[in-house]
């Protein structure tokens, strides 16, 4: 069965990683202390460039593949 | 007529022999500072946009010191701490008063000094760096670092070396975390970032702060070439990229990125939401084909702005403001961080170079220190004096725009992390 948002699904995974990144270092990050908290923090900061660069791959491979169906002679 | 009356008529040289003599040579050398700007900016050798409004600001701010009338002088030393003559009057300019923060004193000097109204409400509450962003945002392409998105990502982490290491050195050498934490923004090479940071942290120092930013954003021009022949030998540097098929990303791609970026970026940092509001606001006017928009943002707003920019960083540059013990501090941890950021960017370049199997060219990592565009044109002019054929603009700037959006992370860090220390 297709559901209507199945569209979207592909693009998800790099914003929900960035988000991932923001619930650690806003609210998981607060209820630990010391190195665990640190250790939040370094992760939940750095797995936001990561998230983002992941969507922005998602959109340059989107682009990569529409050009590639461009080049392709008409059957 | 007595010899008193015409001492009065010329203040400017009245108030100069009137100073202390470390005063004298401060206000003589910056007068001096402000010609070599000028000169230089006029050459080509530094930014002429800033650096031109910044020198005459600079020299005209330290001839132009006068006597203030009585109220004016209450007013200022009230502010300032400052002292008062015995006839009531104070050495001070009719240009700008930056310390005056009550709001009736503020009211006051609204209405006497000529730059007051563009420092209050445009460059104190961080508007003019914010517009300067805006400006940047129009005119950045996110298609380069939508091409190759986690190679210009590493990239720009990697810069940002200088930005986190000088903030425990800054420490070290006696800095509170708020004044290591702006000075340290330096390192992310982008002068409204700084600015903004300053501001928010450390206000009592935001004007050399700034103006040593600015100051060192103008010789990377001058300065990375030189990093990049000491770090990367010329076989490296002549490395030929890896030919990727030109891949058109379409507006609406690069405005979803805008959208998603910006929106994440300030759930993650409300404390740099202006900033970030401000890049991403430009990069979607751009991408959604707003024409009118983009000619306002690109011509008015960025050039006004950065002309207003110049001109108050130099007439912030009184003498009496920028005579602070920790200015040669703060002029050593500048060029500290803006160093080591270029060569985190260079070790991150060789890093690529050794997974890639040594295809990799590794003066990329100096055009994702992100001060755009001039770091992606040194790495192409370093490139093309030992290849001239090889032409490596296009990755650069995906790297020198992930450089700005690591810098605005680095800044959301730091504006939200350091007032929680203790």
């Amino acid at each position: 069965m297709k559901l209507p948002f199945q569209p979207l699904l592909p693009w998800l995974p790099g914003p929900a990683l960035a988000l991932a990144g923001v619930m650690g270092v806003r609210w998981l990050a607060p209820l630990f202390a010391g190195r665990t908290q640190a250790i939040f923090l370094v992760v939940g900061y750095l797995l936001v460039p990561v998230g983002l660069a992941w969507f922005a791959s998602r959109l340059g491979r989107r682009a990569t593949q529409r050009a590639a169906a461009a080049a392709k002679p008409p059957a | 007529m007595h010899f008193s009356d015409i001492a009065n008529i010329f203040q400017g040289i009245t108030s100069l022999v009137h100073s202390s003599w470390p005063m004298i040579a401060a206000r003589l050398g910056l007068i001096v500072l402000g010609g070599v700007l000028v000169y230089y900016g006029r050459k080509g050798v530094l930014e002429p946009l800033l650096m031109i409004p910044m020198g005459l600001g600079m020299a005209m701010v330290n001839a132009g010191v006068l006597f203030l009338d009585p109220t004016t002088a209450a007013v200022v030393a009230k502010s300032t701490g400052g002292a008062v003559l015995a006839d009531g009057t104070a050495q001070g300019t009719i240009m700008l008063a930056p310390f005056v923060e009550r709001t009736d004193d503020l009211m006051y000097i609204l209405q006497i000094d000529f730059l007051q109204p563009i420092y209050t409400f445009a460059f104190s509450n961080g508007l003019i760096a914010c517009l300067v962003f805006m400006g940047i945002g129009v005119l950045l392409d996110v298609g380069f670092l939508l091409a190759r998105p986690f190679q210009s990502m590493f990239l720009a982490l990697c810069a940002e070396l200088g930005t986190v290491a000088t903030f425990p050195i800054a420490v070290a050498l006696g800095l509170n975390f708020n004044e290591a934490a702006s000075i340290a923004m330096v390192g992310g090479a982008d002068g409204p970032m700084v600015l903004f940071t300053s501001l928010k942290l450390a206000k009592h120092l935001f004007v050399p702060i700034t103006v040593v930013a600015y100051l060192y954003l103008g010789l990377t021009y001058g300065g990375y070439p030189y990093l990049i022949r000491f770090l990367v030998p010329a076989k490296l540097r002549a490395i030929r990229p890896v030919a990727h098929p030109v891949v058109k990303i379409s507006a609406g791609e690069k405005l979803a990125f805008a959208f998603v970026a910006g929106s994440v970026l300030c759930l993650l940092f409300p404390s740099a939401a202006p900033l970030l509001l401000s890049l991403f606001v430009g990069v979607a006017v751009r991408e959604a084909g707003l024409q009118y928009f983009t000619n306002m943002i690109e011509n008015t707003i960025l050039y006004g702005a950065t002309f207003f920019l110049g001109l108050l960083l130099g007439v912030l540059c009184e003498a009496s403001t920028i005579f602070n013990p920790k200015v040669l501090l703060l002029l050593v941890l500048g060029i500290i961080s803006l160093l080591l950021s270029g060569v985190g960017g260079i070790i991150g370049g060789y890093i690529l170079d050794v997974i890639s199997g040594r295809k990799f060219n590794p003066v990329f990592g100096i055009a994702a220190v992100s001060c755009v565009p001039s770091t992606a044109k040194v790495a192409q002019k370093e490139v093309s004096a030992v290849a001239p054929d090889v032409i490596i603009l296009p990755e650069a700037l995906g790297a020198n725009i992930s450089g700005v959006i690591t810098t605005a992370i680095l800044t959301g860090i730091y504006v939200s992390l350091v007032p929680l220390m203790k």
